[in-house]
């Protein structure tokens, strides 16, 4: 730990690390050990721009010793689920995994293996890398595809763009003059370090910032000149109605849709209703979306006339039933906007995420495995997917793989069901998955069918109560890893602040120990400096090429390395200044507004052109008059998803509770801080009214994350989102997290 | 030299990061964050809220109040920066700071009196105030719950003198005579319109207590308020039914102008339901109204005789003597009644020139509603009480009364229907001989042609029926309370239930699920146990000077004469402070000052002493992820950041300037656009 150590004041030591805890942000840590223990934590307070922490890791002191840590491998003596567990050694649990995934392996294939690791702390070593090259050395597994955040954005960013890097870097926000917050709400989730402060400064310098959103969300009361709400699940009809007010009135950048774009006829004609007989005109949209169509058109001009103009569309629309045609329609209006690729404008491309500025690199080095796996065994001989689009990695994968959010339905239904294999054993790390995948009674069901779960945590978690053997994986402040800043331009070195805790080890060193214990000898020859030493080269040789800062010996001092920033980093820039040498990379080198790869699969439920298609349990569906009301589930303030749910700073600033209109909850006779029950089919939760204006009449929100906690009837009273939704896929991946109908009653105990 | 914060409140975006990067280096467990500096606010209606934070950490005040009464002196202010500090050493050493026990589980932060008072006025913060000469600043405190100071110094029914606990060394507090004290003490005080921050407004009908109270309440919430009088004067049964040697009119008048000043709007000779009716009212857009035209209906017993020309009404009669209308009264005046008017009918009397007045009740002696003390002054003034007696009929002669005939009772009581059981003394039958009688039995409210073929729904007994709860009577959006709904009481119950409907018509007006949520104290008097010092020296309880009875009988000049300054402050001493936490008391913002239990870390802001050794700001500041916090001399943040404001609270003076300035957020101009057609 010496090595790394920054400056000494008062016998304390202080240690330059790195917090990117899926919170949304990735921000500068100087964390004060002394006598091995960390006893305040402190952010940047270097020169700007500093990347200052928010609460989340501010409150990391109390999560590092929380007295609830798991402290020593276990074993489940208890029925699934219970939570009675018993210590076991570390040895005794190497070798039970070790056993169970030869024996599983042995008799069902590997293919049965089913190893799932998310990213609750976006590192490079510590995360999916070291069970992904163990598994694939020890004959393979079902690995998984999709990102629950924001497949929808991710599949519409590579139909249109062929990528899915589209994003600036955030201090481009200054030099917009108008900024649509679609579904955006970065007061809360951050969305990079400094996101909020460049919303406000852009705001001072007198952009017009709008709120497009069901929620008069913290954003929104803080920036936002105007506030338009709209029903979940109906934002693409609000986009293609702006489009259709666009076209009319021929405000259209009409040169840059005939330069850099292909199919914007077709679009026209949809929208017009040439197609189908229905023009997709404002009145048509406010019937569907409940947004006036006097603000919709009016909207659509202010748009079209400013310039430049940045729409961010917010990823939460995306997580609906056809949120695909969400994020192409957003993007397909940037481009009649002529937005895209120029200072202040953006691609309409998701909001989080698709940040080339090394956003890429910890991506590639989780999912390829930057330890250099052999190739999954498991994928091979199995045809391509065909149910995503090439630049998504179509090609690239095997069909294998299963959905990130299909791991119930796959287990339950097997190959009978037409899954690729019948599936034993599960592998879980950094995630909570059954608290936050869909339909959570469908996962305990499926759970309780599995012959063995291996799972990582560091607390007692829902998902860990099902574990047959329970692994304490240590935190990012035990361990050295290696990260970046998305949109904002860094990379860095998240530095070792104390020594594991009790018997907690990192991803690498249990990987290890499992290797070990299955009889794989060249598993790991390196040590975890040696690696990170590799890591940061390599990623130095691409990125910052003899850079002064951005050597393994700085970053360890310093935490990061700032990418030079004269001016922002413009995504597409390349493309529009110089479209023939930097054509895009699509079939047609040009922005997709027609996918031909789309129009070939004939699927009407994926349409070549953006279209508005009615979800299942949307405001139409004949459910609706038992379950009226529609979920959706965002953010929380004081969690980054289901992390940090047990800090007690953090769970005493706002309670978990279920936001509703007033009306609504009028109607129901239910008050402000009234416990009430949230059901449908799926299931119910109890939890406390938060009865406001700040809702939109019709819809709910309970915000993501909040553990799940039955009581003896098997009732939740934590407030998990996940009993609710439906485990329903949309069609190429989108997670469905905001498609959901239910009904809200006041609660008696009974 | 001030030091403070600047607050730019248009960036805030209600993170908490300050909050908790606050505890994690104080190293300060969880507890109530919202102390620290954030605390969002929302107001407005869909689909128009406005969010807002204000900070609500230690302001750090010029004058700071929780330094001049923390009784252990551990609060002191730093010459040289003007940092609050608390001296965490002298903070839990002071026993003298929370005695309060209850029934075993542990120290409250309640006092008996506070909880007894139905408005829960902060009396041991007033009274610590008023023991260290700070009279304007306690007056403010009263002022927080109480929108009748000067009336209640007078005329409270004061049930917290009768909880007070200094009554378990010798006698209870003069909490009374304190509190008209520090009134009279301020001279010249100023009020100035209250900013209207809502839409919204309200009419209430009846200008006594109950009404003043809910104006006092919505008005300081932002709402417009009316109020409308059927009588000449301001102030209902306080300016009709209150004799002036009890209360001043000048009082009662100083109060209404304070109140008026505030922009409480009063019509007087405006009654509702003959011209103007409530439906009118809702018509000229009142959004809610509360009705509180209190019970002034005297009534005569059902016995022969009544109907006589000297047979009198106890309200009618002190009504037209406190608007000076003219009189014919005997020689010999008899009051039946055992009740607060009865005593004043019989002292009116008196000072009208009666040779003899006296009261005849049905209650004995112990069982008489009116106070210990008016009984006791009225028979200094030489009236004759007549307990325990029933009233057969009243004897006439040529049309005039000359006398009441009366049975001696063995008991009475009411049952819990309010039905009245007695047992007469056969043969005891006699006449109380008078030439005037006047009635002052009970009173009912006049609810004609108010409420006549409204939906409004009235009691049994007269009254107007409501929600027990809310206040709200069976037509939504209309509340009432005090006589109008109890019956007779006393002002302090009917500025209770208009703190209540006050309450629940803010929750009517933004649309709110009215419910269950008003709260109340959790704990009665009896249950809250002292544990006296044993070091503690009895003091005389300060008797307030009065006019001897010579002078009172011929005028009406107020009878008690009040404290001078010494006498108060030696009365105020008395306190024994047995709740503890005066600093949190007299904090306009409610800010602890004080580690919550023993061992508990520094909770109160210091601007992190430790970090200015380092020259490094406090951490909030270096903590806010928008860059929205600042720190350093309040004149050179002024200067620095310009466009600002200066925080105030409305209770306190600007004796208390808090230390700090604020960017204000404002709604946007253009603000929603869904309501667009």
């Amino acid at each position: 730990m010496s090595e790394n150590n920054q400056q000494t004041e008062n016998n304390e030591t202080i240690i330059y690390t790195v917090c990117n805890s899926h919170c949304g942000g990735a921000c500068l840590l100087r964390v004060h050990v002394k006598d091995g223990a960390v006893i305040r934590i402190e952010t940047d307070d270097g020169e700007e721009p500093q990347f200052r922490a928010c609460l989340r890791c501010r409150a990391y002191r109390q999560r590092l010793y929380a007295p609830d840590r798991l402290k020593y491998p276990m074993k489940r003596v208890g029925a699934r689920g219970e939570g009675k567990f018993e210590r076991i050694s570390w040895d005794e649990a190497f070798s039970t995994v070790a056993k169970e995934l030869i024996r599983v392996r042995d008799t069902y294939g590997p293919a049965s293996i089913i190893y799932f690791c998310s990213l609750a702390d976006i590192h490079t070593l510590h995360t999916m890398a070291p069970m992904h090259r163990l598994l694939c050395m020890a004959g393979g597994y079902t690995p998984l595809w999709g990102f629950f955040s924001y497949e929808g954005g991710v599949f519409a960013e590579c139909a249109t763009y062929g990528t899915h890097m589209t994003n600036s870097t955030r201090d481009d926000l200054l030099n917009s003059r108008l900024i649509i917050m679609w579904a955006w709400d970065p007061a809360v989730s951050i969305h990079r370090c400094n996101t909020p402060y460049y919303l406000a400064q852009a705001k001072e310098t007198g952009a017009r910032i709008i709120a497009i959103d069901p929620r008069y969300t913290d954003s929104a009361a803080t920036f936002a000149d105007e506030w338009v709400p709209i029903y979940p699940c109906t934002d693409a009809a609000m986009l293609i109605a702006m489009a259709y007010v666009i076209i009319t009135e021929n405000l259209q950048d009409q040169a840059f849709l005939d330069k850099y774009t292909v199919g914007f006829e077709k679009f026209r004609d949809y929208v017009l209703g040439i197609d189908d007989g229905i023009p997709k005109t404002p009145a048509w949209a406010e019937a569907i979306t409940g947004a006036k169509a006097a603000t919709i058109e009016r909207l659509a001009r202010e748009y079209a006339t400013t310039k430049p103009a940045a729409l961010i569309t917010g990823i939460a629309p995306g997580r609906t039933a056809y949120g695909e045609q969400y994020h192409r329609a957003a993007i397909t209006l940037s481009a009649m906007t002529g937005n895209i690729g120029i200072s202040g404008g953006s691609s309409g491309g998701r909001s989080w995420g698709g940040e080339y500025w090394g956003g890429e690199m910890p991506f590639l080095a989780r999912t390829k495995g930057r330890m250099g796996a052999p190739r999954n065994p498991v994928e091979e001989g199995w045809p391509a997917r065909r149910d995503t689009v090439k630049a998504r990695g179509s090609k690239a994968n095997s069909s294998v793989k299963i959905n990130v959010g299909q791991i119930a339905d796959a287990v339950l239904k097997g190959k009978a069901g037409g899954y690729p294999a019948d599936y034993k054993l599960l592998y879980l790390a950094n995630t909570n998955y059954v608290n936050q995948v869909l339909n959570t009674n469908k996962a305990i069901e499926a759970f309780k069918a599995l012959e063995f779960i291996a799972v990582q945590e560091q607390f007692m978690t829902l998902t860990a109560k099902y574990a047959d053997i329970l692994l304490p994986v240590n935190t990012y402040f035990e361990r050295n890893d290696f990260t970046s800043g998305g949109a904002t331009p860094w990379y860095g070195m998240v530095n070792k602040s104390v020594e594991p805790l009790y018997e907690s080890k990192s991803h690498l060193e249990i990987a290890s120990g499992i290797a070990k214990a299955m009889g794989i000898d060249d598993y790991n020859d390196k040590t975890e400096e040696e690696w990170l030493k590799g890591i940061v080269e390599g990623f130095r040789e691409v990125f910052a090429k003899d850079r002064e800062g951005s050597d393994y010996e700085t970053l360890k001092k310093k935490a990061l390395y700032r990418f030079p920033t004269d001016e922002p980093y413009v995504a597409f820039k390349e493309q529009i200044e110089d479209l023939e040498n930097h054509p895009f990379p699509t079939p047609s080198g040009k922005i997709e507004i027609y996918s031909q790869e789309l129009a070939d699969w004939d699927n009407p439920q994926l349409p070549p052109i953006p279209k508005y298609i009615e979800v299942w349990e949307g405001r139409n569906d004949p459910l609706a008059k038992k379950y009226p009301l529609q979920l959706v589930t965002t953010h929380a303030r004081r969690r980054a998803h289901s992390q940090f749910d047990n800090i007690p700073w953090l769970r005493e600033l706002i309670p978990q509770s279920v936001q509703i209109n007033t009306a609504d909850a009028q109607a129901r006779g239910i008050s402000n801080g009234d416990l009430v029950r949230v059901y449908n089919d799926r299931g119910q939760t109890v939890l406390p009214a938060e009865v406001t204006q700040r809702i939109m009449p019709g819809v709910v929100n309970i915000p993501q994350g909040a553990w799940y906690d039955p009581d003896e009837k098997g009732i939740d009273h934590g407030g998990c989102a996940n009993v609710l939704t439906k485990d329903a896929k949309s069609p190429a991946g989108a997670f469905c997290t905001n498609t959901t109908l239910l009904q809200v009653e006041k609660w008696v105990e009974k | 030299m001030q030091t403070g914060f600047y607050f730019d409140q248009t960036r805030c975006i209600g993170c908490f990061t300050c909050c908790v990067a606050c505890k994690d280096w104080h190293d300060i467990p969880a507890g109530p964050a919202h102390w620290r500096r954030v605390t969002p606010l929302e107001e407005g209606k869909f689909p128009q809220p406005f969010l807002a934070y204000l900070s609500a950490a230690c302001y750090h005040c010029e004058d700071p109040l929780c330094a001049v009464v923390c009784p252990a002196e551990a609060i002191t202010r730093r010459e040289e920066d003007g940092i609050v500090v608390v001296d965490r050493e002298k903070c839990q050493e002071s026993a003298r700071c929370g005695i309060t026990v209850t029934n075993g589980n542990g120290q409250i932060n309640v006092s008996a009196c506070e909880v007894t008072c139905p408005a829960h006025v902060d009396v041991p913060g007033y009274i610590a105030l008023i023991s260290k000469g700070r009279f304007k600043e306690a007056l403010d405190l009263m002022r927080e719950k109480l929108p009748l100071p000067g009336v209640l110094g007078r005329v409270c029914s004061q049930p917290c003198e009768s909880e007070c606990k200094r009554s378990e060394v010798d006698k209870p507090l003069a909490i009374r005579d304190l509190k008209r004290f520090a009134y009279d003490a301020v001279v010249d005080e100023k009020t100035v319109p209250l900013p209207r921050t809502k839409e919204q407004g309200v009419a209430i009908i009846g200008s006594g207590p109950a009404g003043l109270s809910v104006a006092y309440d919505l008005i300081r919430k932002g709402y417009k308020v009316t109020i409308f009088e059927a009588l000449p004067v301001i102030g209902g049964m306080m300016a009709v039914g209150i004799p002036d040697y009890r209360l001043p009119r000048e009082v009662l008048n100083r109060d209404i102008e304070y109140l008026k000043g505030l922009g409480i709007e009063i019509r007087t000779n405006t009654p509702i339901g003959k011209g103007m009716t409530l439906d009118d009212l809702s018509r000229q857009g009142y959004k809610a109204i509360f009705i509180a035209v209190g019970a002034h209906n005297g009534h005569k017993l059902s016995i022969p005789g009544t109907e006589a020309d000297s047979v009198l009404v106890g309200t009618s009669f002190l009504r037209n003597v406190n608007l000076g209308n003219k009189i014919k009264l005997g020689q010999r005046v008899l009051v039946l009644g055992g009740g607060g008017i009865a005593i004043d009918c019989a002292r009116v009397a008196l000072r009208l020139g009666a040779q003899k007045a006296e009261v005849a009740c049905l209650e004995s002696r112990e069982q008489m509603p009116a106070l210990d003390y008016d009984i006791a002054e009225a028979e200094k003034e030489g009236i004759i009480i007549y307990p325990s007696l029933t009233f057969n009929r009243v004897v006439c002669q040529n049309g005039y009364a000359t006398g009441v005939v009366c049975l001696k009772l063995r008991w009475m009581e009411f049952d819990k229907n309010g039905k009245l059981h007695i047992e007469a003394i056969e043969g005891s039958e006699h006449v109380l001989s008078a030439d005037t009688i006047i009635f002052a039995i009970g009173q009912s409210p006049e609810l004609n042609p108010l409420l006549a073929g409204t939906d409004i729904k009235v009691t049994k007994r007269g009254t107007i029926a409501v929600d027990p709860e809310t206040l709200e009577t069976s037509r939504p959006g209309v509340f009432a309370g005090g006589d109008a709904v109890t019956g007779t009481a006393w002002v302090i119950d009917a500025i209770a239930a208009g703190q209540r409907a006050a309450y629940y018509i803010d929750r009517y007006l933004k649309g709110e699920v009215l419910g269950k949520s008003y709260i109340d104290v959790p704990i009665i008097a009896s249950d809250i146990k002292v544990e006296i010092p044993a070091d503690l020296v009895k003091a005389e309880r300060q008797e307030m000077p009065t006019l001897s009875v010579q002078e009172r009988v011929h005028s009406f000049n107020e009878i008690a004469l009040g404290y001078g300054e010494e006498q108060a402050i030696t009365e105020a001493k008395r306190c024994v402070n047995c709740a503890g936490r005066l600093c949190l008391r007299v904090c306009p913002y409610d800010v602890p000052q004080f580690g919550a239990e023993k061992g508990a870390k520094m909770e109160k802001c210091d601007f992190c002493l430790d970090r200015l050794e380092e020259n490094k700001n406090p951490i909030c500041v270096d903590a806010c992820i928008m860059r929205a916090l600042d720190w350093g001399s309040i004149e050179e943040l002024k200067v620095k950041h310009g466009d600002i404001q200066e925080a105030v609270g409305f209770t306190y003076s600007s004796n208390t300037k808090p230390s700090i300035i604020f960017k204000p957020k404002h709604l946007p101009d253009k603000a929603i656009s869904s309501e667009e057609k």
